[in-house]
């Protein structure tokens, strides 16, 4: 044998590529169902959450970020479901090219991100910060010593 | 202007780069703008390291490259003589039959449409769904692309240590910069560049998979490979989540097809172009430099020639790789922190039998995981037990086979080594990091199909 004749190839790869088209547009069109694609257009960017906290921040530079959830921020050290990484890595890339840095209050101004909006006041208290601006219904809170 | 001068500089760069391999046909057209963005991205980061932020440092760095991509295309249509058509050796004549029929290539052609338009639907429909890509697009290379075109000055904020690592800023940036030029030159940062960008990596892939085979393999191989890259289904998913996977995949994959050319073409000035596209992917992210360093190995290891050939090919890939691999070396040594998957690594992790046996079974499982692979890796595995031991050996195809093997051996060490769970870091990466090699290996294994066209008999 010194080849394969390209018909024999032809074969092949006509069968493994219906199969493999036939398992594409099934994920595209199926598991995520092709009729939810205009409501998933209409959804608002992951960063309209921080549009009016960047309006109150520097265009560069470095701010503070606290949070009221767990972050990875070593690597190997996973920190559960990763809500408060995902936040992190949200925010960075919606205020970029700030940069954040995490657990630094002395940094100001420093921004806190929360899961629950209730847990404000405490993550500042424990701080020494106060609230100057809260917003998008709290969750994006600006603080200042 | 300066889009105008953009666009020069990635086609004049590009085509001058080309065609000191390959002068014509439609290799030379698909390899040209691969290469020119990754010129023109690599200049950029240069040209921002050494003169900083200001506009006009751009405006210079393109019309240099325009002029010197232009110096090269009417160096090379003064000496043009007419082209001898290249001799590919070959021992005997070969059985793998081409497909020469009039209706039976019309009907290649008709698949490899079909399948196109059906990945660019699906393409279009992801990008509309997940406008910022995957979750590594967003968090690492579009960040990347957003602070250098936001910055300015403080340019060097992008790789701020203080970022936690999940922003990984000792990537290298090619990517990000080709982003970062187009954010710059619309003067926003709008989502369909990015999506733009990663379409048209993606779509250069095909075109070189395509136009290479037909190349060194004509009468159909070409089309059946490029139809085979397009309905791998994790390729056109893993293409519009805009990560880095599929660019360094194409830039792997240009190396592969210059080396298997200069070899069976015997072209000495494609393996300083092989080099050239090998430092590329190794701007594309840290995974090409240990690729790059394969394919020099398995090029002077492979027996494709005499040792002073495959010396001078040696010299002459390492010429081309220098460039590039300098900004990197730079870059690594000033510029980026830590590498988080090395972080803490320990030659005990690679010894243990308990992570080699967690190791093994994930793998296995990758092969048969029909939701990204379908049947191709199944496929590709019955090829190379059944099929592979009962060709000849094609001396091109073992240097770009070896480098393959090398570079999954040296994923497994990666794995071994880095510090997350084992099982959940393979399961997240191993598919990004197999299709990156994917259209290499689709190149090698239909270069092994049939062999090299026999010398034409003269009249």
């Amino acid at each position: 044998m010194t080849g394969v004749p390209l018909r024999t190839a032809a074969v092949a790869v006509a069968v493994l590529a219906v199969a493999g088209a036939a398992r594409e547009a099934w994920f595209h069109l199926v598991s995520e169902p092709i009729a939810t694609l205009p409501g998933a257009a209409r959804q608002p960017p992951p960063e309209s959450r921080y549009e009016q906290v960047r309006l109150l921040l520097p265009a560069t530079g470095r701010i503070g970020y606290l949070t009221d959830l767990p972050v990875s921020t070593a690597p190997g050290a996973r920190e559960g479901a990763e809500l408060g990484t995902w936040l992190y890595t949200q925010a960075a890339y919606a205020l970029a090219p700030l940069v954040l840095v995490y657990g630094d209050d002395a940094v100001e101004p420093v921004l806190a991100n929360l899961a629950d909006p209730a847990h404000l006041e405490e993550l500042a208290r424990r701080h020494g910060l106060r609230v100057e601006a809260r917003l998008g219904g709290g969750q994006v809170a600006l603080l200042r010593r | 202007m300066s889009t105008f001068l953009a666009l020069a500089a990635i086609a004049l760069s590009g085509l001058g780069l080309a065609s000191l391999a390959v002068r014509r046909g439609p290799l030379r057209w698909a390899l040209a703008p691969l290469v020119g963005l990754g010129a023109w991205s690599a200049a950029y980061a240069a040209a921002l390291f050494a003169f900083g932020s200001d506009p006009a440092v751009r405006l210079w760095k393109d019309a240099a490259l325009a002029l010197a991509g232009l110096a090269v295309l009417i160096a090379q249509a003064r000496t043009a003589r007419p082209q001898k058509k290249i001799i590919f050796f070959s021992s005997a004549p070969e059985e793998g039959q081409p497909i020469e029929d009039r209706g039976s290539r019309r009907g290649l052609w008709i698949a490899l449409a079909a399948a196109a338009v059906l990945s660019s639907s699906l393409f279009v429909e992801h990008s509309i769904r997940h406008p910022d890509g995957g979750w590594d697009a967003w968090m690492i290379w579009n960040l990347r692309a957003r602070s250098l075109a936001r910055a300015g000055p403080a340019f060097r904020d992008a790789f701020s240590p203080e970022m936690l690592f999940w922003a990984h800023q000792d990537y290298p940036i090619l990517l990000p910069g080709v982003v970062a030029q187009g954010f710059l030159l619309a003067g926003a940062q709008p989502r369909w560049i990015p999506a733009a960008v990663a379409f048209a990596f993606a779509a250069l892939a095909v075109a070189v998979l395509a136009g290479a085979l037909e190349r060194l393999r004509p009468g159909g191989s070409g089309l059946l490979a490029a139809i085979a890259l397009l309905t791998t289904p994790c390729f056109v998913g893993f293409a519009a989540n805009q990560q880095s996977d599929v660019p360094i995949g194409a830039f792997l994959l240009g190396a592969s097809a210059l080396l298997a050319l200069a070899i069976e073409g015997r072209s000495p000035r494609a393996f300083v172009l092989a080099g050239f596209c090998a430092s590329l992917a190794a701007w594309t992210k840290n995974e090409g430099a240990l690729c790059a360093g394969f394919f020099l190995a398995a090029l002077g290891a492979v027996p494709w020639g005499p040792r002073r050939e495959r010396l001078r090919a040696v010299l002459g890939y390492a010429l081309g790789a220098l460039p590039v691999l300098g900004l990197l070396a730079w870059f690594k040594l000033h510029v980026a922190h830590v590498n988080d998957l090395l972080h803490d690594a320990s030659v005990q992790s690679l010894l243990d039998p308990h992570r080699w046996a967690a190791l093994a079974p994930v793998v296995l499982r990758r092969l048969v995981f029909l939701q990204n692979w379908s049947l191709w890796l199944v496929a590709e595995v019955i090829f190379l037990l059944a099929v592979l031991p009962r060709l000849p050996p094609r001396p091109a195809a073992r240097v770009v086979g070896s480098s393959m093997a090398l570079a999954l051996a040296a994923t497994a060490v990666v794995y071994l080594l880095q510090p997350y769970e084992l099982v959940w870091f393979v399961r997240a990466s191993f598919d990004r990091i197999f299709l990156q090699l994917w259209p290499s290996i689709l190149f090698a294994t239909f270069l092994t199909l049939t062999g090299p066209v026999p010398p034409p008999r003269p009249p």
